[in-house]
C-alpha cells in the first residue's frame, strides 16, 4: 500500500495466491497480490498469458476463490458473484435463441425484474453503440463486433459498480478492437463505472487506464504500477504523442525486467 | 469411445446430417423405382421367389382395399398408434427429466448410469413376456413396452447435449448471479436441444418397434396381431400392407419430429447472413 486516499478503494485484495492442482500437479496462478482499485478509476492488469491476470480478475468476480489472502468489494468480503459487478469475456456468449435485445435483457430475467421497464435502457445502449437496429436480429446475423457491442449493452444495463473485462475484444481484428475499445471508454465515462481490464495488449493498456498493474507470469504476481496522467476523453490522437510512446516504453520496460 | 458416447455421437450425427438438403433425397427417390423394379422382377416376370415368401407386387396392391376395409380395422390402427404415441410421450418425458435429473449431480450419475445403461441392454423380445404377464395383453403393456424401447436415446441424448454448454456462458450466467434452475433452462437445456432431438428421432423409431414387437408377442389387438393372423392364413400380401403401414407411420413421425426440430431449433436451420462491414 502506497498512498491513502481519501475514499475506500472499492476492490482491495489483500496477499492473493490461487492455486490450481495439489501435490506434484499444483500450478501457482497468482502469488500474493495486493491491489487496490479506486472507485471510478480505470485499472489495467497487464502481462503475458499465464501471469495470473485472467485468474486475478475472475476471483475479484467471485467466480474463483482465493487459496489464500482476502479480497474484499466495498469493504466486504468476496465469497460469491455479486449483482454489482459486471464481467464481460472474450467471448461475447450471445445466445442464438435469444434477439440481440432479449440477450441484453438476460441479466433482468436471471433478477427477477420486469423486462418491459428496461427495454427503453436497452434500446439507449443499443443506440449509444450503433446497432439499434439489429436489436431484433439473431446473434448469427451480426459479426463479432456487433455481438462485443450487444455484449456491452447487457454488461452495462444495470449500472454495474465494477465491470471486470476479460479480454473483451482480444478476438477482433485489429480495426475493430480500435472502435470497440473507444465504445468502451464513451460508455464507461458516461455510466460511471469503475473499470478493471485484463490484457496482454501494452497499447491497449496505456490508452484505456488510468493505472496499469504490470504482472509477470509463472507465479503470476504483480511487478509494478504504472500511472497514466493522460486527460479523457481521449482520442486515438493520443496514441502518437512522445508522452504516450514513453509510457508504452515504460510498460514494455517493466514486463521484461520480471 | 464408451457405449453411452457413441449413442450420443450417433444422436449428434443425425442432428448434423439433417442440414444437407439435397443429396439425401435424390438417393431416396431415386432409390425407391429400383428396388421396386427388383421386386417386380423377381416375382411377377421371372417368378423366381414363391409368393408365400414374397408376393407379387399387384397382389399386395390389390391387397390393400380388402386390408383397409377389413372389419375393426380402424381400431386395429388406431390403437396401434394410440401405444406408439403413448409410449413415445411418456418413454421421452422419463428420458428427458431423467436427463435433467442426472446431469445436474455426479453422484447420481455414477450411481445410475451403468444401472440404466444396462437396463437398455435387455432385448424388447425379452421384456414383452413379462410385461404381458405383469399387467396383461391390454394397450397399458404396450405403451410401458414402447416407452421402455425409446427412454434411453432420449435419456442418453439429453444428459450429454446438457454438457455442451460453453464455460464461458456458465461463467456468464455465474457472475450474473443465476441459480442452478435458471442455468438449467436459460443455457443448458436450450443448448442441448438440437442433440436431444436426435435422440426424439431414435427414441420414435425405437417405440414404433417396441411396440410393434411387443404385439407380435401376445396381443388382442393392434396392426402387430393383425399381422400375426394374416401370416397364420399364409395371406403374405396382406402382411406386406401392413409393412407398407408401418413405413407410413415411420415417415410421418419422422417428418413431424423433423419439423418440429426446424420450428423449436430454428437457430440451427437458418442461413447464417454475417455483414461483412462493421457498422460504426
Amino acid at each position: 500500500m502506497t498512498t491513502m486516499t481519501q475514499t475506500a478503494p472499492l476492490v482491495r485484495a489483500e496477499g492473493v495466491t490461487k492455486r490450481f492442482g495439489s501435490g506434484e500437479k499444483e500450478m501457482v496462478a497468482l502469488s500474493g497480490l495486493n491491489l487496490e482499485v479506486q472507485e471510478g478509476e480505470f485499472l489495467s492488469l497487464l502481462g503475458p498469458s499465464g501471469c495470473g491476470k485472467s485468474t486475478a480478475l475472475n476471483i475479484m468476480g467471485g467466480l474463483l476463490s482465493a487459496t489464500e489472502g482476502t479480497i474484499t468489494f466495498s469493504g466486504e468480503p468476496m465469497i460469491e458473484p455479486r449483482r454489482e459487478i459486471g464481467m464481460m469475456f472474450q467471448q461475447a456468449v450471445m445466445f442464438p435463441w435469444r434477439t440481440t435485445l432479449d440477450n441484453v435483457l438476460l441479466p433482468v430475467e436471471i433478477f427477477g425484474e420486469k423486462k418491459k421497464d428496461y427495454i427503453a435502457k436497452a434500446d439507449e445502449l443499443l443506440g449509444m453503440v450503433g446497432i439499434k437496429d439489429f436489436r431484433d436480429s439473431y446473434p448469427w446475423q451480426l459479426s463479432g463486433g456487433m455481438q462485443q457491442r450487444a455484449a456491452l449493452c447487457r454488461v452495462l444495463l444495470h449500472d454495474p459498480k465494477l465491470l471486470l473485462l476479460d479480454e473483451p475484444f482480444g478476438a477482433l481484428d485489429e480495426f475493430t478492437r480500435e472502435a470497440m475499445n473507444q465504445e468502451l471508454l464513451r460508455l464507461q465515462a458516461y455510466s460511471g463505472s469503475t473499470a478493471v481490464l485484463v490484457t496482454h495488449n501494452i497499447t491497449e493498456a496505456v490508452f484505456m487506464s488510468d493505472r496499469i498493474a504490470v504482472m509477470s507470469a509463472r507465479p503470476g504476481r504483480l511487478v509494478g504500477i504504472l500511472e497514466v496522467p493522460f486527460d479523457r476523453p481521449r482520442t486515438p490522437d493520443l496514441q502518437t504523442t512522445n508522452d504516450f510512446v514513453k509510457l508504452v516504453a515504460e510498460a514494455r520496460r517493466m514486463l521484461e525486467l520480471q | 469411445m464408451t457405449r453411452t458416447e457413441v449413442i450420443a455421437q450417433i444422436a449428434i450425427d443425425q442432428s448434423e446430417k439433417k442440414r444437407k438438403k439435397f443429396s439425401p433425397y435424390i438417393v431416396t427417390v431415386g432409390l425407391l423405382p429400383l428396388i421396386l423394379l427388383a421386386w417386380w422382377l423377381a416375382t411377377t416376370v421371372t417368378k423366381s421367389v414363391s409368393p408365400i415368401l414374397l408376393p407379387t407386387p399387384e397382389s399386395v396392391v390389390a391387397a390393400f382395399p380388402r386390408v383397409l376395409s377389413a372389419m375393426g380395422f380402424g381400431d386395429q390402427v388406431i390403437r396401434t398408434l394410440l401405444e406408439i404415441a403413448g409410449g413415445f410421450v411418456l418413454g421421452a418425458t422419463v428420458g428427458f427429466f431423467l436427463g435433467v435429473l442426472l446431469s445436474s449431480s455426479n453422484r447420481l450419475r455414477t450411481a445410475y448410469l451403468p444401472f440404466l445403461s444396462a437396463l437398455e441392454a435387455i432385448p424388447t423380445v425379452i421384456l414383452a413376456p413379462l410385461i404381458i404377464a405383469w399387467i396383461g395383453f391390454g394397450v397399458e403393456g404396450k405403451i410401458l413396452q414402447a416407452a421402455i424401447a425409446c427412454f434411453y436415446a432420449v435419456f442418453i441424448t439429453t444428459l450429454s447435449g446438457l454438457g455442451l454448454a460453453e464455460p464461458s456462458a456458465i461463467n456468464l450466467m455465474r457472475s450474473l448471479k443465476a441459480s442452478r434452475w435458471q442455468v438449467m433452462t436459460k443455457v443448458r437445456i436450450p443448448t442441448a436441444l438440437p442433440v436431444i432431438f436426435g435422440g426424439l428421432q431414435l427414441g420414435a423409431t425405437t417405440a414404433i418397434i417396441g411396440a410393434i414387437v411387443s404385439e407380435f408377442i401376445g396381443s388382442t389387438g393392434g396392426l402387430g396381431y393383425l399381422m400375426i393372423r394374416y401370416r397364420g392364413g399364409y395371406d403374405t400380401a396382406a402382411y406386406w400392407v401392413i409393412i407398407f403401414l408401418f413405413l407410413v407411420i415411420g415417415l410421418v413421425v419422422y417428418l413431424g419430429i423433423w419439423y418440429a426440430e426446424r420450428k423449436i431449433v430454428f437457430w440451427r436451420r437458418t442461413e447464417i447472413t454475417r455483414p461483412d462491414l462493421e457498422k460504426q
